[in-house]
């Protein structure tokens, strides 16, 4: 068990790794068996290495995250935290997220949960598209970071 | 499966329903073989029943919940939300403190409490509510 402020003090450690970008510092908080949802809705990524490659991804996708407030648990292993991610490689994508995570007896992360949705995504920093034209430029650009997987330099 | 705006328009709808002490509202948005954990980690309670219980008590408190902008799984069933809430002490509060999960106050008649969570709802068919979970630990409330 851990105490709360260790717990949010994860959920917030989190996004300061993703943002300075080194993968191997981001992994060093998951146990080998991590079981990570992102989001949450897609086959969820199990083991490190799965979580390397999605990690190193995001970091070529220039991740950038900014975590709110986060709530704890009264077992000693849960936080959730809203966080304001976004991507600026190869489109700049915003994604509104509450992430759930579950710490084991050795302190590491166990389960991730990303939820975010189609409607908590927004292209770029033009006008907000709504309905359907909203729906299709998100879709559209997942598909391009998808693309832009592995490929040198994702512009 | 729910589609994303309407698990929002349903949890949004949860908290105005709640802040009218409207009960019978709210039972009306649940499943009968719900289950629900308030909060995460103090262990699960199922039923109509001991919902409404828990529900009256809130309402009793005047609970007012002032939520912020709900996510949406990508699995058809989940919607989440961040909440600040306050509530009067009474009549929920001494079961908190005994429980250790807060200090009692000097005057509980007039002692308000404050309190941020982070409200997890899965919902199916007919976007009826089935589980329920609110995080928040003993850091996450208090009696300013």
């Amino acid at each position: 068990m851990a105490d709360e402020a260790t717990l949010k003090k994860m959920a917030v450690e989190y996004a300061r790794r993703m943002n300075a970008g080194d993968v191997d510092d981001v992994l060093a908080l998951f146990s080998d068996d991590i079981v990570f949802e992102d989001p949450v809705g897609a086959p969820p990524l199990i083991g490190k290495e799965a979580l390397r490659e999605h990690i190193a991804w995001s970091i070529e996708c220039r991740v950038h995250e900014t975590p709110g407030r986060p709530v704890t648990s009264m077992d000693g292993r849960r936080a959730a935290v809203p966080t304001t991610v976004t991507v600026y490689a190869p489109t700049k994508l915003t994604f509104s997220i509450i992430g759930v995570i579950e710490l084991g007896d050795d302190g590491l992360v166990h389960h991730a949960q990303a939820f975010w949705g189609i409607t908590d995504t927004k292209v770029g920093d033009g006008p907000e598209l709504t309905g359907v034209a909203h729906f299709m430029a998100v879709t559209q650009n997942l598909a391009r970071m998808v693309q832009a997987k592995g490929s040198p330099s994702p512009m | 499966m729910i589609d994303e705006r309407s698990r929002k328009k349903l949890i949004l709808e949860h908290s105005r329903r709640l802040n009218a002490a409207d009960v019978d509202g709210l039972l009306e948005m649940y499943a009968d073989e719900v289950t629900f954990e308030d909060p995460v980690g103090s262990g699960q309670q199922s039923g109509r029943d001991a919902l409404r219980a828990h529900f009256e008590e809130l309402a009793a408190a005047g609970i007012a919940e002032v939520p912020g902008e709900p996510v949406a799984g990508q699995d058809g069933v989940h919607v989440l939300v961040p909440v600040t809430a306050t509530m009067g002490y009474l009549p929920k509060g001494p079961g908190f403190a005994d429980r250790g999960w807060l200090t009692a106050p000097d005057a509980p008649e007039d002692a308000r409490i404050t309190w941020d969570y982070v409200l997890l709802v899965r919902a199916g068919a007919g976007g009826l509510i089935q589980e329920l979970q609110k995080f928040w630990g003993r850091s996450d409330i208090g009696i300013p």
